[in-house]
């Protein structure tokens, strides 16, 4: 509610008429209960029913469909914005007044790094990268200065109903200062804790844009695509509440889908510290001269107390990050560097 | 199955391949039968004038009558060979192209009748963004539905690219470096190699095969005539553009992930973008709204998630000046 009386006085205008005639059908009905509903109470049962998935039965459900998404455009395309981070190219949308931004972690890339946005009247504005989790594709960004944007509200992304209509927004191929932001229509095929898939289409760009349901919330953020015309990717919004105070702290964890890293050492069972079971042949610790038997002591100044502290150091850090391990061979202790690779 | 992250350009390394299980399931999808079927009413009175093309025995392309004696208008690049209407009730009847707009890539088509149902024109000059669309065909439902996406714009047409270095000497054209994954790499062009015709066009030096390839489109096709030691061989190449040979085929690459790209797909004076998934051959034809009223004309699949309609007016003008033409130099012929 808060957000469409910050939005714009336009609809603060619409909201009142709306909260009019709620009132007058309530009192109606509170005169008479056995009075059967009105026609547009029907219209309105039955569009709700078709945006949550029941086929459209002609051209009148068709009208209604139609009138919902255009009363709806105005608002997505106001608060869908282009980002430009270093080299990277991506969309966000704003989701509070004083300007905090989804997008992908893909496109933020790491906290701390500024960032462009452009909105959809063409305003260039700057601000920073937040938080980002990097397993989900979720990033927080936060334009800065600002205190009166419009923006759209955060919606629920855990109760999505397979066939539901949903829209999508963002800057394909870029931002472009002769096109508005991208609308497409669509329904969701698949939802659950990791991702939402829908038919709404997306290509380079729509990255870190939003996915709306038909009140016009954001349930997800656009995040990777494969082949098929019905296989769009989305990060559901919920991964952003549940995390937000990691998010707010610049915190960035997790890993990019293969991107996992992998040093190639296994642990010996029962062991109380981290001795090395077996290394695999060609892995980075076979590169870097880890043997069966060595214990690792420290990873980078770090003292470990056994295997699984080694592991979670590991996943810690990136494919590529130089790591130091000192290590106890017999009665010799080493130090021995490893550059970590990925998984798969 | 491969999923991208499809933020533009960077990142390359930071997202690579995931493979998911299970085969996606959609039982729901936006394109569901009963879905379409809802458009039926809709998609009636247009899809009597619209006409399934052919050109040698194979679809090409659909199209709309414009004229009750038998004039049709089309997509003109997809256009080949023998060429072929079939309409709503299955007759199929020889066409002849009797005039081309090269601007907006429309030809218009006239075949033997004189009783032909015109499309419903529409009478507003725009349509909002988010209205719905959809694409008819002589049969009952609709090919394809969609909604506005972006409203009418220019699409400028990129110039065509081999990606080459030139020697610095004006005379002959003659290749320095091959530009890597270019399209000059991928139809075989080698540092030395001296360019001496671009289409049967005779290449006097550098500058004049440097405007002359401009001239192209990314993705139209060129025959060169090269000079290779001793030897003068035929080259075909296909034309990138600048944007590929910066930021390589990435963007090309997800663009035509889900389906082919209609060859011809900038350079329209105005277009309205929708969001219509179409093959190449299915452009052409008529694009109507909710009211049944033909609001333009699918010109092409430009992306993965854009379809370009060519708007009403623009095609009507094009269309009236074309049978005009037909008519004026029919008569003069006659006479």
């Amino acid at each position: 509610m808060r957000s469409w009386l910050a939005a714009s006085h336009r609809l603060a205008a619409c909201l009142a008429i709306v909260c009019a005639i709620s009132f007058f059908t309530i009192a109606a009905r509170g005169a008479d209960s056995a009075a059967p509903a009105s026609a547009a109470e029907i219209a309105a049962a039955n569009l709700t029913r078709i945006l949550a998935g029941a086929p459209p039965g002609g051209i009148d459900d068709l009208r209604a469909m139609q009138d919902r998404v255009r009363k709806l455009t105005d608002q997505l395309m106001k608060c869908t914005v282009g980002v430009q981070v270093g080299a990277a190219q991506g969309s966000g949308v704003i989701i509070s007044k004083d300007g905090y931004v989804l997008t992908a972690a893909h496109v933020a890339g790491q906290p701390n790094r500024e960032v462009i946005f452009i909105l959809s009247d063409g305003r260039m504005l700057r601000g920073k990268t937040l938080g980002l989790n990097r397993t989900m594709d979720s990033g927080l960004m936060k334009i800065d200065g600002v205190t009166d944007l419009p923006f759209a509200e955060m919606g629920l992304s855990d109760v999505l109903k397979e066939g539901q209509w949903c829209l999508a927004t963002g800057h394909p191929g870029g931002y472009q200062s002769d096109r508005a932001p991208v609308l497409r229509l669509g329904r969701v095929l698949l939802s659950d804790k990791a991702a939402i898939t829908t038919d709404c289409t997306l290509v380079g760009g729509d990255s870190g844009g939003p996915l709306f349901d038909m009140d016009g919330k954001v349930i997800g953020i656009n995040s990777r695509i494969a082949g098929p015309l019905t296989a769009n990717m989305h990060v559901p919004v919920n991964t952003f509440k549940d995390t937000w105070d990691r998010l707010t702290k610049n915190e960035a964890w997790g890993h990019f889908p293969g991107h996992e890293p992998y040093i190639g050492v296994r642990g010996e069972q029962g062991a109380k510290d981290a001795k090395i079971a077996s290394v695999v042949p060609d892995s980075p610790a076979a590169k870097a001269g880890l043997e069966a038997g060595d214990i690792v002591l420290k990873i980078d100044g770090h003292e470990l107390t056994d295997f699984a502290s080694l592991s979670e150091a590991v996943r810690e850090r990136q494919p590529g990050d130089r790591i130091k391990l000192v290590v106890k061979r017999g009665e010799e202790t080493m130090e021995l560097r490893v550059k970590l690779g990925k998984r798969g | 199955m491969n999923l991208r992250p499809i933020c533009r350009r960077t990142l390359a390394l930071a997202v690579g391949l995931l493979l998911v299980g299970p085969g996606l399931l959609h039982a729901t999808d936006r394109l569901h039968p009963k879905v379409l079927a809802a458009f039926r009413e809709v998609v009636a009175p247009a899809s009597k004038s619209t006409t399934q093309i052919y050109c040698d025995g194979y679809r090409a392309a659909l199209g709309a009558v414009v004229d009750a004696k038998g004039y049709i208008v089309t997509k003109s690049s997809e256009l080949k060979g023998k060429v072929e209407c079939q309409f709503y009730d299955g007759q199929r009847r020889e066409a002849a192209i009797v005039g081309r707009d090269q601007g907006l890539d429309l030809a218009v088509l006239k075949v033997d009748a004189q009783d032909l149902a015109v499309v419903p024109w529409t009478d507003t000059e725009s349509l909002p963004v988010g209205s719905w669309l959809a694409t008819p065909t002589i049969s009952r439902d609709p090919i394809a539905i969609g909604v506005v996406s972006v409203g009418p714009r220019k699409i400028p047409a990129p110039s065509g690219a081999l990606g080459i270095q030139l020697d610095s000497v004006d005379q002959p054209a003659r290749i320095q470096e091959v530009m890597d994954d270019s399209a000059a790499e991928k139809a075989g062009l080698q540092a030395g190699d001296v360019i001496l015709k671009v289409n049967g066009k005779t290449i006097e030096g550098r500058q004049q095969l440097v405007e002359t390839i401009r001239g192209y489109m990314p993705g139209q096709k060129v025959e060169l005539l090269v000079k290779r030691d001793a030897d003068e061989l035929t080259i075909h190449a296909t034309l990138g553009s600048f944007s590929q040979l910066v930021h390589g085929d990435r963007e090309q690459f997800q663009n035509t992930l889900g389906g082919a790209l209609s060859e011809r797909r900038a350079g329209f004076a105005s277009v309205l973008q929708h969001d219509s998934v179409l093959k190449p051959s299915e452009c052409g034809g008529p694009i109507v709204d909710l009211e049944g009223k033909v609001v333009g004309i699918n010109i092409a699949r430009a992306g993965r998630v854009e379809t370009f309609a060519l708007p009403a007016s623009l095609v009507r003008e094009a269309v009236k000046k074309l049978v005009e033409t037909h008519l004026t130099s029919a008569s003069a012929e006659k006479q």
